[in-house]
């Protein structure tokens, strides 16, 4: 069973995604259970994908693949799921703020808590406060995060945790912020739990506050 | 040209040549720029950004010349232009960034809260694409055009008019594409990405040219965003694209650009942008007719002063080095770092203080072995 779960994480990581579905199919044929397919396969080949990105040995393009051929393993996998108990690591909320249209660092920390097994709802850009509001309201997850990558809009973080508070939800989900001029003191000052430097750290981030 | 809002213009010339070449004269070049000591600073602040702008008047606030044209001046006007400061006109706001991706067809966005613009990709397949060429009937650029002519008329012989962030070609590409697509593009559609790649470069060049043109017609000198004379053509090359990707990508798909752009214009000046961009350092520095790289630490990164390591090797590598600071890093800086080939920019509270930052700098500098002033 080791071995089809390695192949599935070496092929992920490789960004083949083709050859990750037809594995996941094999692995199943050989009732290796949908869990362990996941955890030990996907999710494992993910990780090593998060590790090698923080680590700068790897960068976007190979990490796009990579979640590509995550999608592909997921796509033969999540009918199965759904018969299972197999729990989601959590629930996860993120957007862009409000004046904000930059994407790509927020589609990077989604794919990655995908790969690490959150369930993942993402509100777009330039997200109004009121919008991260009704989503905290109507999806109850475990952790959001906000994305700012210009200065002019990282007021925005501020004002959508005020907003959160004003709902009486801030109590209700845990906040983690991040884009490129977001810094440690600058979450810890908005009220924000966590700072995630990078989509890389996001996951580990993510755990910890789930912890 | 004989430059208002400048007595000094003649020895900031001199200067600024000197560097252009490697060179120190009298003391390291510095621009110094601050809101003078008359200026309005309420004014000067709505004649550079669109506060309290309706949505709905936003593009007439960016691009109807009059409008535009006498908060140019009036800008000009209130700014003291320290040391190797020029004083010079954007007549496309600095938030109208990278708007060759609208001359090559993006749909272009004007968001007023974070002074910027947008671009909405326009390649949904390789195979259907547009082809990318200067396109002299484009919407943008006739916007363009009519402000750099009606800024380019009211400076005539006073002061001196900038072009357009035209941003660089793999940006632009990017644009065009999609950065996440792109990105994803590289592996899969590595020839794709590099046929088009050279028609955006191509393009780039003739914007670049049509916009100097159009500038020439009134006002001599080479401006773009960064504010810095030059006699001689001159330009920027961006590629903040390649934060995404490894060296061995940047140097397959983005390097035969620049290197190519370096070819077409005398003067070059790389934006560097932030932490993710200097393992890109040794290709730029590898390209012999690269002229200088300007260094931006990024915002929530350490100021400026806290990369000598990085900015000593810009300087070893040959390269001019162009850096932002605050005037309170200027004596680290000149102390630290060679003094030829190097220019700072700082923006100043009051124009005192520009003033004094400019008095103290030959003082400052690591080696004074020229005659002071």
């Amino acid at each position: 069973m080791e071995d089809i779960l390695q192949a599935i994480a070496k092929r992920l990581y490789e960004g083949k995604d083709h050859d990750v579905a037809t594995l996941v199919q094999q692995a199943l044929a050989q009732d290796v259970s949908p869990a362990d397919v996941l955890s030990s396969g996907l999710i494992a080949g993910m990780d090593e994908v998060g590790k090698d990105f923080k680590a700068g040995e790897l960068f976007v393009p190979e990490v796009l693949i990579a979640a590509r051929a995550m999608h592909a393993g997921m796509n033969v996998l999540r009918p199965l799921l759904a018969n299972t108990e197999v729990r989601s690591a959590g629930r996860f909320v993120i957007g862009t703020v409000k004046g904000d249209l930059h994407d790509i660092g927020k589609n990077l920390v989604r794919m990655m808590m995908e790969g690490a097994g959150f369930e993942t709802i993402d509100l777009g850009v330039d997200v109004p406060p009121e919008t991260f509001v009704a989503a905290v309201r109507e999806h109850k997850p475990d952790l959001m995060g906000m994305s700012a990558l210009l200065t002019t809009t990282m007021p925005k973080l501020k004002a959508t945790i005020d907003a959160l508070e004003e709902a009486g939800l801030r109590d209700t989900v845990r906040i983690m912020v991040g884009g490129a001029p977001v810094t440690p003191e600058c979450a810890k000052e908005i009220g924000a739990d966590a700072f995630a430097e990078d989509a890389a750290s996001a996951v580990e981030v993510a755990r910890s506050l789930m912890d | 040209m004989e430059v208002c809002y400048k007595d000094d213009w003649e020895k900031a010339e001199e200067r600024m040549t000197a560097w252009w070449h490697g060179e120190v004269l009298d003391r390291p070049a510095i621009q110094a720029i601050a809101p003078r000591a008359d200026a309005d600073r309420d004014e000067l602040l709505h004649a550079t950004y669109p506060i309290d702008i309706p949505p709905d008047d936003l593009f007439d606030w960016f691009t109807n010349p009059g409008r535009v044209i006498p908060r140019l001046e009036k800008r000009v006007a209130s700014i003291y232009w320290g040391g190797e400061a020029f004083p010079v006109g954007f007549p496309t706001s600095t938030g109208m960034v990278a708007i060759t991706s609208a001359f090559l067809g993006c749909p272009y966005r004007l968001i007023g809260e974070s002074n910027t613009g947008w671009s909405d990709p326009i390649i949904e397949d390789w195979e259907t694409r547009p082809k990318f060429v200067f396109d002299p009937h484009n919407e943008w650029w006739l916007i363009c055009k009519r402000l750099l002519e009606a800024a380019a008329q009211r400076a005539a012989g006073r002061y001196y008019v900038g072009i357009p962030d035209l941003n660089g070609p793999g940006q632009i590409l990017a644009n065009l594409r999609g950065m996440e697509r792109l990105a994803l593009d590289l592996i899969d559609h590595p020839e794709a990405v590099k046929v088009a790649l050279a028609e955006v470069t191509k393009a780039w060049h003739r914007y670049w040219q049509s916009c100097v043109g159009t500038v020439h017609q009134w006002v001599e000198g080479y401006f773009f965003w960064i504010g810095i004379w030059s006699d001689q053509p001159a330009t920027d090359l961006q590629c903040d694209f390649s934060c995404l990707i490894s060296p061995q990508m940047f140097g397959e798909f983005f390097l035969p650009s620049l290197r190519q752009q370096t070819e077409w214009v005398e003067r070059t000046i790389y934006h560097l942008d932030g932490p993710d961009a200097v393992r890109h350092l040794d290709a730029l520095l590898s390209l012999p007719k690269l002229t200088a790289i300007q260094w931006i630490q990024g915002a929530g990164a350490p100021p400026v002063s806290k990369w000598i390591r990085l900015l000593r090797r810009i300087q070893a590598g040959g390269k001019l080095l162009q850096l932002y600071c605050s005037p309170g890093e200027v004596e680290t800086l000149l102390a630290e770092l060679e003094p030829e080939g190097l220019l700072l920019i700082t923006h100043c509270n009051a124009e005192e203080e520009a003033k004094e930052v400019l008095a103290k700098a030959p003082r400052w500098a690591k080696r004074r072995q020229w005659v002071a002033p």
